[in-house]
C-alpha cells in the first residue's frame, strides 16, 4: 500500500492530559493523521496506567492500550525548571495543547494560557473540565461515574418508578473525548486563517446533556420534568430467548407491527383490537410488551431470527465482545487490528477510521 | 473562556463553509449541530408536509406539534429549514444543483430502501467531485437490508447495553437518541477533519456506524479485556466496579447519592466523616464490591443538600444523584455564571421556512424559470 495521506497531516498535538477523556480526543486525533507529543511525568504517571489485578497475572487498565497507542511519548517533569523549557520547545513547533488539570493548575506549574500564547501566539488551548455549571458544584473533584450520577444520567437509565442505574462504563469522558477532538481541529483551522490561538473548554458534564438531552431536558425546557424511558408504543426493546441469550428487536411502523403480529401470534394478536394502532399500543404498552417477551421465552434465537427475518422485522442478538471481534459489522470495515505489547502480548484495538476516510483517488 | 458545548464564538472555524443536512432524527442533525455550533451555515433538508421525525417526538414544550419538539429543538437550532421529497425522482436536478454549492453533505436517510439511490456515493461525488460526504446509519451501508436498522440494532451489536440493567435482570437500551448522538459527534470529528484540508482538496467519504461509533467510543475496553482476561461484561444495577474501580449510586434521606471509592484520600476522609458520627469504618466495600452496610446506613441519615456541603468542605467522595431536572434547576437557582446546559444555541427553524431563500433561485438555475417552485409545492415536491 501506498503511503496514504490522511485528513490531518500536519496538525501537532501536545497533550497534557491523565486519565480517559483527553487520551480519547488524542488517539481519534493520532488516527487522522495528526501527531501526538503526549507529556507525561515519570515522577507522576498518567493513572491510566494503573497496574490492575486480572485472573492471568497483572495488566495496565485495559482501556490503557487503545488510548495510548500511536502517539510520542515524552518524560518531561513541569515542575522543574527543565521540564518548562522543555515545553517549550514542543510548544513553538505546535498547533494545540490539550489538558485537563484542575483548574488554576497550568498557572501555578508556570505554563497557563498567558505563558502558552507568548511562547506560541497561534498555539489553541483546549481545556477539558468534570464540571462546567459556573456554581459551587464545579470544585467537586469528580470522576465520570460520579459525574454521570449528579447530572442526571443514572437517574434516566432506571426502570420506571425504580432505582437509578448506572453505565458501567467512563461513558462521559469518552464523550467529553469527542467534543475535544472537535476543539482541537476547529482551534487549529481557526489559528491557521486568523493567526491567533484561542482556549476553548469542554465539559463532561455538557456532553454527558448532549447524549442524554432527550432523557435529561434541554436549555428551553431544562425544568421539564422528562419521564424515563417507558416501553414504547411498538415492540422495541431486549428480550430473552430460550437459547439464554438477549435480542434486541424494534418494529418501527405499522406495516412492521403487522408483519411480526402475523409471525408471532397468527389472524388472533394482528386482530387484536389492544394493539390495533400506534397510538393503542401506546396505551397498552405493558400487555404488548409482555406479550412479545412470552413469545421470544420460547424460541432460540435462530428460529427467531427466521421468523422476524420472513416478517422483514429488525433483529440483532447482544453480542458479546469474542463475536464483535469477528463480526462482519467490524471486522470487514477495517475497524478492529491486532497489535502486540511485551507485557501482554496480541490485543485487539479499534481504529477510528470512519468507514475508511481516505482521499478517493 | 467559553465553556463547550456549544463552543461559542472564540471556536467559530468554519465560517463561509455551506453544510447540507439531508437527515432525520438524532444521527445526521447532532453531526450538523457540531458544525453549525462552529460557523458553518447549515442547510437542513426535511420532507414536506411532516417534516424531520423529530418534529413529532416529545418530550414537548407545551402543546405537541411540529414546532414544539423538545427533541428537535434541542439538535437543530440555527440551522436553516428548506423542504424537498428526496424519495420523488424530480429531486434529484434540485438535490444536486444545491450539492454543487455545499462543501459537507451529512446524511442518514441513504441506508432505506427507498431513499439507498438517490444519495448514493458516486451520484454525490458526481455533483460534487470536491465534496465531503458523510452517510450515518445504524448498522453502516453495507450491512444486509433484509429489515429496517434500529438504533437498538446498533447497541445489541456494539455490546453497549451489556453492562446497563440490574443483577440478573436484561441488557437496558441507551435512553432513546443516545445511539444516534454519539455516532453524530463522532462522525463531526471526522468531517472536521475532512474540512481541514481545505478548498479544493479532493472528495471525503465517510460512512459512519452507529454500532462502530459506540464500539470505538464506549466499549472498546470489553474487547481488550476479553482477549487479555477473558473476562465479560457484566450488570451490576447501580454499581460501577470497573478495572478494580468501585462506584455506586444508593439511597439517602431525601433521594440518592453517588459514594466513589476510588482515590484513597476520599475513603479516609469518608471515613473521618462517618467516624464523627459514630459509624464503623473497618469495611467501606462488601464483599461483591459495592458499599458496605455501615456506609448505607450512614447515606440514609443525610440528605442531599448535606452530602454535597460535605463533599466541598471535606473531599469525600460522594455527590448528590440528581434528576436531569434538578440537575438544571440546581443550576438556575446558584445564577450561574455559565452557559445553561443546552445544545444548541439560535432559533429553532420552523418547517420550511428558509424555503424562499433557496429555492426560486435554484429552480431558475435548473429549469430557468423561478416560478415552477409554486408547482413544485401543489405537487408535494418542496
Amino acid at each position: 500500500m501506498a503511503t496514504e495521506s490522511l485528513p490531518l497531516d500536519g496538525l501537532t498535538v501536545i497533550d497534557l492530559s491523565h486519565y480517559l477523556a483527553g487520551s480519547m480526543a488524542t488517539v481519534l486525533l493520532a488516527d487522522l493523521g495528526a501527531r501526538v507529543i503526549k507529556v507525561e511525568s515519570a515522577r507522576r504517571p498518567d493513572g491510566i496506567r494503573r497496574i490492575i489485578p486480572r485472573t492471568q497475572g497483572t495488566m495496565q487498565r485495559p482501556i490503557s492500550y487503545q488510548l495510548l497507542r500511536d502517539k510520542e511519548l515524552i518524560d518531561l517533569d513541569l515542575k522543574s525548571e527543565a521540564g518548562r523549557d522543555a515545553l517549550a520547545v514542543l510548544v513553538r513547533e505546535a498547533h494545540v495543547v490539550l489538558e485537563n488539570f484542575s483548574p488554576g493548575t497550568l498557572e501555578r506549574l508556570g505554563v497557563g494560557l498567558g505563558w502558552l500564547q507568548r511562547t506560541n501566539p497561534a498555539v489553541s488551548l483546549v481545556s477539558i473540565r468534570a464540571l462546567t455549571t459556573g456554581t459551587d458544584l464545579d470544585r467537586v473533584k469528580a470522576g465520570a461515574p460520579s459525574i454521570q450520577a449528579m447530572t442526571g444520567v443514572d437517574d434516566a437509565l432506571g426502570l420506571v418508578d425504580g432505582e437509578p442505574l448506572a453505565l458501567g462504563r467512563p461513558t462521559g469522558d469518552m464523550v467529553a473525548g469527542l467534543n475535544a477532538a472537535a476543539a482541537c481541529i476547529s482551534a487549529w483551522r481557526r489559528a491557521a486563517k486568523q493567526g491567533a490561538g484561542a482556549h476553548l473548554t469542554v465539559g463532561i458534564d455538557r456532553s454527558l446533556w448532549q447524549l442524554f438531552f432527550a432523557a435529561l431536558g434541554d436549555a428551553d425546557a431544562a425544568a421539564a420534568a422528562v419521564p424515563r424511558t417507558a416501553e414504547r408504543g411498538v415492540p422495541s426493546g431486549f428480550y430473552g430467548t430460550a437459547d439464554g441469550i438477549w435480542i434486541a428487536l424494534s418494529c418501527i411502523d405499522d406495516a412492521g407491527w403487522l408483519a411480526f403480529a402475523e409471525a408471532v401470534g397468527g389472524a388472533g394478536l394482528r386482530a387484536d383490537p389492544r394493539f390495533a394502532d400506534g397510538f393503542l399500543r401506546t396505551v397498552n404498552a405493558v400487555a404488548l410488551a409482555q406479550t412479545v417477551a412470552e413469545w421470544c421465552a420460547d424460541q432460540s434465537v435462530d428460529e427467531l431470527r427466521t421468523a422476524l427475518s420472513v416478517a422483514g422485522v429488525s433483529c440483532q442478538p447482544l453480542l458479546a465482545p469474542a463475536e464483535q471481534l469477528t463480526s462482519n459489522l467490524f471486522a470487514s470495515r477495517g475497524s478492529i487490528e491486532w497489535r502486540s505489547d511485551e507485557l501482554v502480548g496480541e490485543h485487539p484495538v479499534v481504529l477510528h477510521r470512519f468507514g475508511r476516510l481516505s482521499s478517493e483517488s | 473562556m467559553v465553556a463547550a458545548p456549544p463552543f461559542g464564538d472564540d471556536a467559530r472555524s468554519l465560517d463561509g463553509v455551506l453544510v447540507v443536512e439531508v437527515g432525520e432524527l438524532a444521527s445526521a442533525p447532532a453531526c450538523t449541530m457540531v458544525l453549525q455550533s462552529l460557523g458553518a451555515r447549515v442547510i437542513k433538508v426535511e420532507q414536506p408536509r411532516a417534516g424531520d421525525l423529530a418534529r413529532a417526538t416529545g418530550p414537548f414544550r407545551g402543546f405537541p406539534d411540529q414546532d414544539n419538539s423538545v427533541v428537535f429543538a434541542a439538535l437543530n437550532r440555527g440551522k436553516h429549514s428548506v423542504t424537498l421529497d428526496v424519495s420523488m425522482p424530480s429531486s434529484t436536478p434540485l438535490l444536486g444543483a444545491l450539492l454543487a454549492r455545499a462543501d459537507v453533505l451529512v446524511e442518514n436517510v441513504a441506508h432505506h430502501a427507498s431513499a439507498g439511490t438517490r444519495l448514493d456515493t458516486a451520484w454525490c461525488l458526481e455533483q460534487n467531485p470536491d465534496l465531503v460526504l458523510c452517510h450515518l446509519s445504524p448498522l453502516g451501508l453495507a450491512a444486509d437490508r433484509s429489515g429496517p436498522q434500529t438504533e437498538l440494532q446498533a447497541m445489541a451489536a456494539s455490546g453497549v447495553s451489556a453492562t446497563i440493567g440490574v443483577f440478573g435482570g436484561g441488557p437496558r437500551p441507551l435512553p432513546a437518541f443516545a445511539s444516534g448522538i454519539n455516532a453524530g459527534l463522532y462522525a463531526a470529528v471526522g468531517v472536521l477533519a475532512g474540512l481541514a484540508g481545505g478548498p479544493g482538496s479532493s472528495a471525503q467519504v465517510l460512512d459512519v456506524s452507529e454500532a462502530e461509533a459506540l464500539l470505538a467510543v464506549h466499549t472498546v475496553s470489553d474487547l481488550i479485556d476479553w482477549v487479555l482476561d477473558q473476562r465479560l461484561p457484566e450488570r451490576t444495577g447501580a454499581r460501577q466496579t470497573r478495572d478494580g474501580f468501585s462506584s455506586e449510586t444508593a439511597a439517602c434521606a431525601d433521594g440518592f447519592a453517588h459514594v466513589s471509592l476510588v482515590i484513597d484520600q476520599q475513603r479516609e476522609n469518608l471515613r473521618r466523616a462517618m467516624a464523627t458520627d459514630g459509624y464503623e469504618t473497618d469495611d467501606l466495600q462488601d464483599a461483591e464490591g459495592g458499599i458496605s452496610t455501615p456506609v448505607r446506613e450512614w447515606l440514609i441519615t443525610k440528605t442531599k443538600d448535606t452530602l454535597l456541603s460535605l463533599e466541598l468542605e471535606q473531599d469525600i467522595g460522594v455527590v448528590p444523584a440528581l434528576t436531569g431536572a434538578e440537575f438544571s434547576g440546581w443550576i438556575a437557582a446558584a445564577d450561574a455564571s455559565g452557559p445553561p446546559m443546552g445544545l444548541s444555541v439560535g432559533r429553532v427553524p420552523t418547517l420550511g421556512e428558509h424555503n424562499d431563500e433557496l429555492w426560486p433561485d435554484l429552480f431558475e438555475l435548473v429549469y430557468g424559470d423561478a416560478r415552477l417552485s409554486a408547482a413544485a409545492y401543489e405537487q408535494g415536491l418542496i
